[in-house]
C-alpha cells in the first residue's frame, strides 16, 4: 500500500482561459480514505483523473508511494478506478469481468480463481459469477466493478461518484459498504462526489474543493465545526448555514452584533478575537440547529433571543424546519424539535447559540475565528 | 527520426534559416490556442512572434520543434514544409511496413486506400475486390473508431492494442490505424448478441442499447487496463467492402461532433448526435444571433446548476417527475427553478415551443463559449 502527493498540481486545457485545477497540493496517507467534495465543474474529477494517468499534469509532480507518476503509464501506476458508469463488460461473465484485469496481467488460473472467488465473497455476489451484466439489478452491477478493482489488489483506489447512479435506499447501503470494505482491505483510497453526505459519512478526511482550488482539507468534523470561510461552511450541511450582514459594536463592555431586527450579544472568548472588527461589518453564519426554541434555552440565553416570522413550517416527524424571517436578509432556516408544534404565519421567540455562531469577514468572507 | 537532416534540406531548398530546439508544452498549448480558430484534430505549426514553429513530436522535455526564424516563410511555403513533414512520417512509418506481420500490412494497406479516398474528396467510395477479399470484409462487421488523446509518452503499438482489444473481445477483430492516435476496429456482428439471457421481467434490450453497452465496456477496459483519455464511437453493423469509407467518416464525424458539443462525454453515438450534426452545419455569425434572439442577452443566468437542471430536463423528455428523481431534489425545488428560468428569460421550458427553443440555445451556448 501507499500514500498519494499532490506536489502544487495544476491543469489547464488547451483552450481554455483558466486552470481547471490551480495549485493543488495535498499528501494523503497511506491507508487513509479522503474525499474530495465540490459543486459541479470544482475540478475535482479532473483531480482524480490526473491521478489515475486518465489527464496529463500540466504542472506539479504527482508521487504514488515514493515513486514520481507523471510520467509513467496509467496502466503501470498500480491503482484501480470505480467509475461513476461502472460500466461492465457486457459479453462477459460477472467472473470474466472480474477476472479480466488479471488474465491481462498473466495470473495463474488458479490465483485468479482465489482472488475472484474471495472479492466475490466479501461483495456478496457468489451467486452470480455466472451471469452476465444485463441480469443484473444496478446495484449488483456496481457490486461487480467493485469486485474488479478488488481483485487487483492496487495501492490505490480511485472512484468517481461510484455511487450517483444508485437510488436513494441503494446508495445509503452502499455507502456503509464501501467504507466497511476499504477499512477491511487497508486500501488507499481517494473518492470524488458532490454529496456532502456521502463526504462527511465516508472520509477520514475531506477536502472541499471550489473553482480549482482547495477551499479546506480536513476532518469531517473539523470541516462542519470550523470552516475557513463562507463557501466551506455553505457548502458543508444540510440546510445550509445562514449568513447575515451587521455590525459588530462596543455596547455596556460587551460586544454585539447588530442588523435588521436582530442585537445579539457575543461570547467573551469570541468577543477578543473579533476586536478588531469592532465598528465595522461582518457576516454571522449560523447552522440552522443551532437557533432554538426550547423555553430553558430561551431562559438561559436572554441577551441573544430573537423575534421572528415563521413564513413556512416543515415538520419531518423528529424535526421540524421553520423558514423564519425578520431578522437580517431574506429568509433563514432553523431546525427544531418536530414536536414543538409552530405553526406557519405566528410570530415566536427563538434564541441563536452565539458560541456556535462563526463570523466572516466581508470582504474577504473568510473565517474570522477560524482562519 | 532524422530530423538534423531534413532540416538542413529544407534550409537549402526554402533558404531559410531553421532550427532545431524544444519548446515547454505549457506555451505550446497556448501557441496552439492562438492559432486553432476552430476545433482541429492536428495542428502541425503555429506562429510565434515571426517565427514557425512545427510539430516533430513530444519529449520528455517539451515539444520538439522546427523552428523556421523569422519571417521568411510565405503561406504556401508553410504548406508545404507542414507536407514533408507529414509525408516524411507516413514514409518511415511505411518502410517499417517491411517488417510488418500480415495483419499489419493488410491493416496497412486498408488504411492507405482510405486516406487515398479522403485526399480524393470521396465519401463513398466502395472497397475494391481485392481489398475486401483478403480481409474478408464482405460479412457485416460491427464498427468503433478510437481515439486515443494520450501523450506520444504512451505511444501505443498495433500488436499490443490488437492483442488487447481480442482478448477483450475473445475473437479475432480487424484494426486499422488510420491518422496518428486513430484507429478503427471492425468486430463480428455476434458481439451484439453476446450480452446473453434477458433482463429479468424487463424489456428486450434495443440494438442501440446493446451497441452503447459495448462501447462502455470497451471504453472503462481500456481506461482501467490500458489508461490515458480515450474518444470512441460506435455505430451499427455494416458491410464493410459496400461503405468502409462512409462509415469511418460518420464515425470520425461523431467524435468531432461529440468532443464538440459535449465536452466531458467520451463515448459517441451517431443516432445521438443528429441535432448536433444540423447545429454544425450553421455559420458561426448565425448560432450567436439565434442565441442573441433566444436568450436576449439573458445567457448570463446559465450557471452550472441551471444548465444541469435543464440539461436532465430535457434528456428526459421534460418529465418533471423523473427530473427530481434523477437530480435527488424535490418535485418542488425542480418547479420552482424551471419557475425561476421562465421568470429570468420569458421562456417556459414545459411548453413544447420553449423547449425546442431552449434546448437549440443550450447546444449552440456550449459551442459558442458566450460564458
Amino acid at each position: 500500500m501507499a500514500g498519494v502527493r499532490l506536489n502544487h498540481i495544476v491543469k489547464k486545457y488547451a483552450g481554455a482561459e483558466e486552470s481547471t485545477v490551480k495549485d493543488f497540493h495535498l499528501e494523503v496517507k497511506d491507508k487513509e480514505f479522503v474525499v474530495l467534495v465540490g459543486a459541479s465543474g470544482c475540478g475535482k474529477s479532473t483531480t482524480l483523473r490526473m491521478i489515475a494517468g486518465l489527464e496529463e499534469i500540466t504542472e506539479g509532480e504527482l508521487y504514488i508511494g515514493d515513486r514520481l507518476v507523471n510520467d509513467v503509464a496509467p496502466k503501470d501506476r498500480d491503482i484501480a478506478m470505480v467509475f461513476q458508469s461502472y460500466a461492465l463488460y457486457p459479453h462477459m461473465t460477472v467472473y470474466q469481468n472480474m477476472a479480466f484485469g488479471l488474465k491481462l496481467r498473466k495470473f495463474k488460473k488458479a490465483d485468479i480463481d482465489t482472488r475472484v472467488r474471495e472479492a466475490a465473497k466479501i461483495l456478496d455476489i457468489e451467486h452470480l459469477l455466472d451471469r452476465k451484466p444485463k441480469a443484473l439489478s444496478g446495484g449488483q452491477r456496481q457490486r461487480v466493478a467493485l469486485g474488479r478493482a478488488i481483485v487487483r489488489e492496487p495501492q490505490v483506489f480511485l472512484m468517481d461518484e461510484p455511487l450517483s447512479n444508485l437510488d436513494a435506499k441503494l446508495r445509503v447501503q452502499m455507502r456503509a459498504e464501501i467504507t466497511k470494505l476499504t477499512k477491511r482491505l487497508g486500501v488507499t483510497t481517494i473518492y470524488v462526489t458532490h454529496d456532502q453526505t456521502e463526504a462527511m459519512t465516508m472520509g477520514d478526511r475531506i477536502v472541499v474543493m471550489d473553482k480549482g482550488i482547495i477551499q479546506q482539507a480536513a476532518t469531517p468534523e473539523e470541516i462542519y465545526n470550523f470552516p475557513v470561510n463562507m463557501f466551506v461552511a455553505g457548502f458543508i450541511g444540510s440546510p445550509s448555514m445562514n449568513f447575515m450582514t451587521g455590525n459588530l459594536v462596543q455596547e455596556g463592555g460587551a460586544v454585539h452584533f447588530k442588523t435588521n431586527g436582530i442585537n445579539v450579544e457575543v461570547p467573551a472568548g469570541k468577543a477578543q478575537a473579533l476586536k478588531n472588527y469592532i465598528g465595522q461589518e461582518v457576516i454571522l453564519g449560523v447552522r440552522p440547529e443551532d437557533i432554538h426554541e426550547e423555553p430553558v434555552f430561551l431562559e438561559a440565553s436572554p441577551n441573544s433571543i430573537v423575534n421572528v416570522h415563521i413564513e413556512l413550517a416543515e415538520n419531518l416527524g423528529h424535526e421540524m424546519y421553520l423558514y423564519i424571517n425578520g431578522i437580517g436578509q431574506g429568509t433563514l432556516i432553523a431546525r427544531v424539535d418536530g414536536r414543538a408544534g409552530f405553526k406557519e404565519g405566528t410570530n415566536v421567540k427563538l434564541a441563536l447559540d452565539m458560541n456556535k455562531v462563526h463570523f466572516f469577514d466581508k470582504k474577504e468572507q473568510k473565517s474570522i475565528l477560524n482562519g | 527520426m532524422d530530423w538534423e537532416r531534413w532540416k538542413e534540406r529544407l534550409e537549402a531548398v526554402l533558404n531559410a534559416p531553421m532550427q532545431l530546439t524544444l519548446v515547454p508544452e505549457a506555451e505550446w498549448v497556448r501557441l496552439v490556442d492562438e492559432e486553432q480558430g476552430e476545433q482541429q484534430l492536428v495542428i502541425r505549426s503555429v506562429k510565434r512572434g515571426d517565427d514557425v514553429l512545427f510539430f516533430l513530436g513530444r519529449e520528455s522535455g517539451g515539444i520538439r520543434v522546427l523552428q523556421a526564424v523569422g519571417d521568411k516563410l510565405t503561406a504556401s511555403e508553410r504548406q508545404l514544409v507542414e507536407l514533408t513533414l507529414e509525408s516524411k512520417q507516413t514514409q518511415e512509418w511505411k518502410l517499417a511496413g517491411a517488417y510488418l506481420t500480415e495483419d499489419e500490412r493488410r491493416a496497412s494497406q486498408l488504411r492507405s486506400w482510405l486516406l487515398d479516398q479522403m485526399e480524393r474528396g470521396q465519401t463513398h467510395a466502395e472497397l475494391p475486390d481485392a481489398l475486401a477479399a483478403q480481409s474478408s470484409l464482405y460479412a457485416a462487421k460491427l464498427p468503433l473508431l478510437l481515439y486515443g488523446d494520450y501523450s506520444q509518452n504512451h505511444k501505443v503499438s498495433y500488436v499490443e492494442l490488437k492483442k488487447l482489444l481480442e482478448t477483450f473481445f475473445d475473437e479475432d477483430i480487424l484494426l486499422i490505424p488510420l491518422l496518428d492516435k486513430e484507429w478503427l476496429i471492425l468486430g463480428s456482428e455476434n458481439l451484439l448478441t453476446s450480452g446473453g439471457e434477458e433482463r429479468d421481467g424487463d424489456e428486450e434490450e434495443s440494438v442501440e442499447e446493446a451497441l452503447e453497452a459495448i462501447g462502455a465496456g470497451l471504453y472503462e477496459m481500456l481506461a482501467n487496463e490500458w489508461g490515458g483519455e480515450y474518444h470512441l464511437a460506435i455505430d451499427y453493423p455494416f458491410k464493410p467492402a459496400k461503405s468502409l469509407l462512409a462509415t469511418m467518416l460518420q464515425l470520425r464525424e461523431s467524435i468531432m461532433l461529440g468532443r464538440t458539443f459535449h465536452v466531458g462525454t467520451y463515448i459517441h453515438l451517431p443516432w445521438e448526435l443528429r441535432l448536433e450534426k444540423l447545429l454544425h452545419l450553421v455559420q458561426d455569425k448565425e448560432k450567436t444571433k439565434f442565441m442573441d434572439q433566444v436568450l436576449r442577452g439573458t445567457d448570463h443566468l446559465l450557471d452550472a446548476e441551471t444548465l444541469m437542471t435543464l440539461e436532465h430536463f430535457f434528456s428526459l423528455d421534460c418529465n418533471v417527475s423523473e427530473t427530481a428523481k434523477k437530480l435527488y431534489i424535490h418535485r418542488n425545488t425542480l418547479l420552482y427553478r424551471l419557475d425561476k428560468f421562465k421568470q429570468d428569460t420569458g421562456l417556459d421550458v414545459r411548453t413544447f415551443n420553449h423547449a425546442v427553443l431552449v434546448r437549440l440555445a443550450l447546444l449552440l451556448y456550449k459551442v459558442t463559449k458566450r460564458k
